[in-house]
Parts: structure tokens; C-alpha cells; sequence
């Protein structure tokens, strides 16, 4: 399904039990499924390291690299501050 | 790597600069249309190589300095296509045909080509950004439900051309942002003809074919589109109303000149054409009812019919054998450019019905009288100017008073009824709207001043 959310870094979004994070990667803002690596922890409410680019979650303090965060972008594209999603339909 | 941009402000180039400033084709007209599509009115007085860098930004994108660079952009992709007079050429005409397609003109212009295009288009790479992991179902998923927005809304466009006073003039001015486009149809799509790229290539040409009706001039897009023009009053000469070309019209005409001449752009161009071809059927269909409503039996409006029906086919065409077979051979890593480029036709389209609305509602004024100046505008400074002074059509960046002192001058912003200010009369450009003068009268007395800035108490 299409999802539309506002094109800002730690803007999020929810969508049935799914949970979206939009967040600054190399300059670009990127969507990611909003789970961390570990055990699903909710990224948006852990820490930004604006050097490194990481997450850490909040659950056990698990740092989520830019590598790992790629493996949980979601197809987007932003046209000025709108962001459009392409996510999985919800169960 | 040549940066041809700084090459430009090398003092060994300046007579380049110089020639193309002082060129025939650049120079300026004497009415509101001009008599052949080799005369390209372009103002380059305030320009030089070095400010040609500066790229244009959304929020700048309806200014003087914008109106400059893409009628340059424009006559430079334009250089690669040929205008034949319909009749015998006069001796004005061959000159002006040799001096708009000298070689040496147009290397010239080709030198600028790159610096124009990154400050023409610049702003489309900060505007727009595709990130993400995209498939073909995302893209499939994601075109489905673009177009079914689309499909949900009737026109605003056509609605607000239909509750003006003078839907004809609103018409028309509206034909007029379009023949940038139409009156060459299918061009940019030809540049992306040369080649030997595979079976992707024969489908194209299906989709060539049509636009050119099948080798039956009558048929050809461009013929139908002159018919209209002709069954609503209007000149279907190449050009004759160039003047009347708004920045944002000529950028959406040489955003696709741009994505097929640089080939690089291939897969950006595939994504733009699906969505053109999209989104027409929807537009056409009720722009036709419009122009009958507007016009009555008498007009003709084959060339918006015929994309109501061909387009159907023209985007599956582009889908099913230009993007499918493309992401099949070349992989998920050619989605993006085709999703910037549905994105950059979108926003281009956006962006030019909201200059031609503007540009629209300022005729409307003009046409009931109204665009007066809030405030007094008789002490400004006036300048006398002889009978047929013409002041070309330009772009206001800020609100101008154009009042008359003395003697008789006409105004016009697009509907092509110029309206007569007599002394004492005066009307207000607002930012980033159009507006023409012409002198009626010899020793008219005009202002042509930046409106005053309201005081705050």
C-alpha cells in the first residue's frame, strides 16, 4: 500500500501494527521500518548519533549501523517535504 | 573534466557571449507576434557567462531571469528541429532561417547547453529523491494508485477556466502554454529514436509512429493541434505566439528535450513519457467538453479526442513493453530514474498550471478593468516614448505600476485583446505575472515603476 508522511528526519508514522521512521542517511532523507535489528525495539524512540548515522534502541541499547538500516529501507520517494511509501499491506 | 561553464567566463570566449547577444534570431520584436519561428526574442542585455550558473530554484522559477534562460534553453533544444514556411519564402524569411540554423550560431548556443541545463533544472535533483529498495511490483503498486488520485478529481484547471468571465480568452491563453509542446509534438521523443538499443527501441517507434499519424500528415498530432488552433481564432504559425510562452510552459517543453538528449537520462525519460501518457486521457477528455462548451460546434477538437483514445494505449505501451522489458534485462536498479522521472512530470505539470492560473486571473483583472494600484502613482517618473514603442513581454519580479500621463498605450498579458489605458489610467503587474505594452500614441507619457511599498503604521 501507498503511505504518505512528511518528509523529515525522525518523522514517524504508523500504519496497523507497522511502524515507519524517516531519518537523515548521507544527506538523503530515507524511510525505514521502524524496528530494531535485535529484537524489533522501536528505533524512533532510541538515540541519533549525528556523526556516525546510527540508531541505538532504546530496548538494549543495540546500535543499528547505516548498514543495517539499509536492509530496512522501504522504497520511497520524497517530492519536496511529502514523502511517499511504498509498504507491505497490513495483515 | 571540461566544466564548458567556466570555459564560458575564459576572456578568450567573450566574443562568443557577444555574438550571441548581438545575434539576429535573439533580437527583439516589434508586435505582440512575431512573423517566423527562426526569430527567438531572448533578452540576454542583463546576463553574462558567469551568472548563467546560478541555478533557478522553485520559489524563482516565474522571473524575468527565468523567462531569459529557458526562452534560451528552448531555442537551443529548438535549433535541432526543423520549421518550414507553409509558402514560398520572402527574402526575410530566408535570412531569418539562415540565421537561426547558421552552424556557427548553433555551436554557440551549444556550448551554453550544459550551464542551462543545470540551472534550468537543478532544483529538480534537490526537490526530488528516490531511496529504498524499489521492485517492479512497488512501482506497478505505486503508478496504480498515482493514477487513481489522479483519475479521482475532475480538472481544477478546467474548472476555473470554466467560472471566469471569458472562458474563451482563458481558453485560448491556456492553447497557447501548450503549443510550446504541441506544435512540434512528439520532437523530443524523435531524439530518442537514433540508436540500436535493443527491443525496447521497436516499441518506441510504435508509440513514434502514432504521434506522427502514421505517415497521413492530416493525422500527424501536430496537424490536429493546428486545427484547433485555427477553429479558436488563433495563428497556427510555429511560434507566432511565442511571446506568450510562460517560464514554467517552456521548461515542461524542454524537460523532455533535456532527459532525451542527454541519453544518460534514458530510463528517467521512460518514466516521464508513462506518466505523460497517463495522466492525458483523463485531461483530454475534459478539455474537449470545455473548448465545445466554450466555442460551440464550430471547433475542433480531434487533437484532444484522438489522445483520449490513443493515449489508453500509449500507457501500456510505455508500461508493458518500455518499463517492464527495461527493469527484466537491466534490474530493480533503473526504478529510481523511472520514478524521478514520473515525479519530475508531475511537478513540472503542477508547477505550470499554477503559473498559467496566476498568469490567468492577472488577464482576468485586466480584461474587467480592475489590477489598479491600491495607492497614487501620478508623482512616479514618467518617460515619453514614440508611437509603436513595443515593451516586450516580460516577467515582473516585483509588483510594477504601468500608468499613462499622456497620450494612449495598450497593455496585454496573454488574452490577446490588449486593453487601451488612457492618461490617468494605470494597472498593476503583479510578481511574477506577464505583461506587454505598446505605445498608440506619439509623445505618450508612461510610468513603468516598482509599485510603492505600502507604509506600516
Amino acid at each position: 500500500m501507498i503511505l504518505q508522511m512528511e518528509a523529515r528526519h525522525w518523522a514517524r508514522q504508523r500504519v496497523a501494527g507497522e511502524r515507519y521512521l524517516c531519518l537523515l542517511q548521507e544527506g538523503e532523507l530515507v524511510v525505514v521500518l521502524d524496528r530494531c535489528k535485535h529484537r524489533g525495539g522501536p528505533l524512533s524512540l532510541g538515540t541519533y548519533d549525528e556523526r556516525t548515522q546510527c540508531v541505538k534502541c532504546p530496548w538494549h541499547d543495540m546500535v543499528n549501523t547505516p548498514r543495517n538500516l539499509e536492509a530496512r529501507r522501504m522504497p520511497s520517494v520524497r517530492v519536496g517535504s511529502v514523502m511517499t511509501v511504498v509498504v507491505p499491506e497490513p495483515d | 573534466m571540461l566544466d564548458t561553464a567556466a570555459l564560458l567566463e575564459s576572456p578568450a570566449l567573450h566574443p562568443l557571449w557577444q555574438h550571441l547577444q548581438a545575434s539576429g534570431p535573439y533580437q527583439p520584436g516589434r508586435g505582440w507576434t512575431l512573423d517566423n519561428p527562426y526569430h527567438r526574442p531572448t533578452d540576454l542585455s542583463g546576463l553574462s557567462p558567469g551568472s548563467l550558473g546560478e541555478p533557478l530554484r522553485l520559489e524563482t522559477l516565474c522571473t524575468r531571469r527565468s523567462l531569459v534562460l529557458n526562452r534560451l534553453l528552448f531555442n537551443i533544444y529548438e535549433q535541432n528541429n526543423l520549421y518550414l514556411p507553409p509558402a514560398r519564402f520572402s527574402e526575410q524569411e530566408m535570412q531569418a532561417f539562415h540565421g537561426y540554423y547558421a552552424p556557427d550560431f548553433v555551436a554557440a548556443n551549444a556550448l551554453l547547453r550544459p550551464v542551462l541545463e543545470r540551472s534550468c533544472f537543478d532544483f529538480l535533483t534537490g526537490t526530488i529523491s528516490v531511496q529504498g529498495p524499489w521492485s517492479m511490483a512497488h512501482l506497478e503498486e505505486y503508478t496504480r494508485d498515482a493514477l487513481s488520485r489522479f483519475e479521482a478529481a475532475p480538472s481544477g484547471l478546467c474548472e476555473r477556466i470554466r467560472r471566469t468571465a471569458h472562458p474563451d480568452k482563458a481558453a485560448r491563453l491556456f492553447l497557447l502554454q501548450v503549443a510550446p509542446d504541441f506544435l512540434s509534438e512528439a520532437s523530443q521523443m524523435a531524439r530518442a529514436l537514433p540508436g540500436n538499443y535493443g527491443p525496447v527501441h521497436s516499441e518506441l517507434m510504435k508509440i513514434f509512429i502514432d504521434e506522427f499519424g502514421y505517415g497521413v500528415h492530416p493525422q500527424k498530432h501536430s496537424t490536429l493541434f493546428e486545427e484547433t488552433l485555427t477553429s479558436v481564432g488563433l495563428s497556427p504559425r510555429v511560434h507566432t505566439h511565442y511571446y506568450w510562452y510562460l517560464p514554467t510552459s517552456l521548461l515542461m517543453t524542454s524537460y523532455f528535450h533535456w532527459i532525451t538528449a542527454v541519453k544518460t537520462r534514458w530510463f528517467e525519460y521512460v518514466g516521464a513519457l508513462y506518466w505523460i501518457e497517463a495522466v492525458v486521457p483523463h485531461f483530454n477528455r475534459q478539455f474537449s467538453r470545455l473548448l465545445h462548451d466554450t466555442f460551440g460546434a464550430g471547433v475542433n477538437t480531434g487533437y484532444f479526442d484522438e489522445h483520449v483514445g490513443i493515449d489508453l494505449h500509449h500507457r501500456r505501451m510505455a508500461f508493458d513493453k518500455l518499463i517492464r522489458p527495461m527493469v527484466e534485462r537491466y534490474g530493480d536498479g533503473v526504478i529510481p530514474a523511472m520514478v524521478r522521472g514520473i515525479e519530475a512530470s508531475r511537478l513540472l505539470g503542477d508547477v505550470s498550471e499554477r503559473d498559467f492560473l496566476e498568469q490567468m486571473d492577472f488577464c482576468e483583472a485586466l480584461a474587467a478593468g480592475g489590477a489598479a494600484p491600491a495607492g497614487p502613482w501620478q508623482g512616479m517618473p514618467a518617460r515619453e516614448l514614440a508611437a509603436g514603442t513595443f515593451l516586450e513581454p516580460n516577467v515582473y519580479d516585483s509588483p510594477h505600476v504601468v500608468g499613462v500621463v499622456k497620450g494612449r498605450v495598450e497593455v496585454d498579458g496573454g488574452y490577446l485583446s490588449p486593453r487601451v489605458l488612457a492618461p490617468g489610467e494605470a494597472v498593476v503587474v503583479p510578481a511574477g505575472r506577464m505583461l506587454g505594452v505598446r505605445v498608440l500614441e506619439e509623445g505618450a507619457s508612461l510610468v513603468l515603476e516598482p509599485q510603492a511599498r505600502e507604509e506600516r503604521g
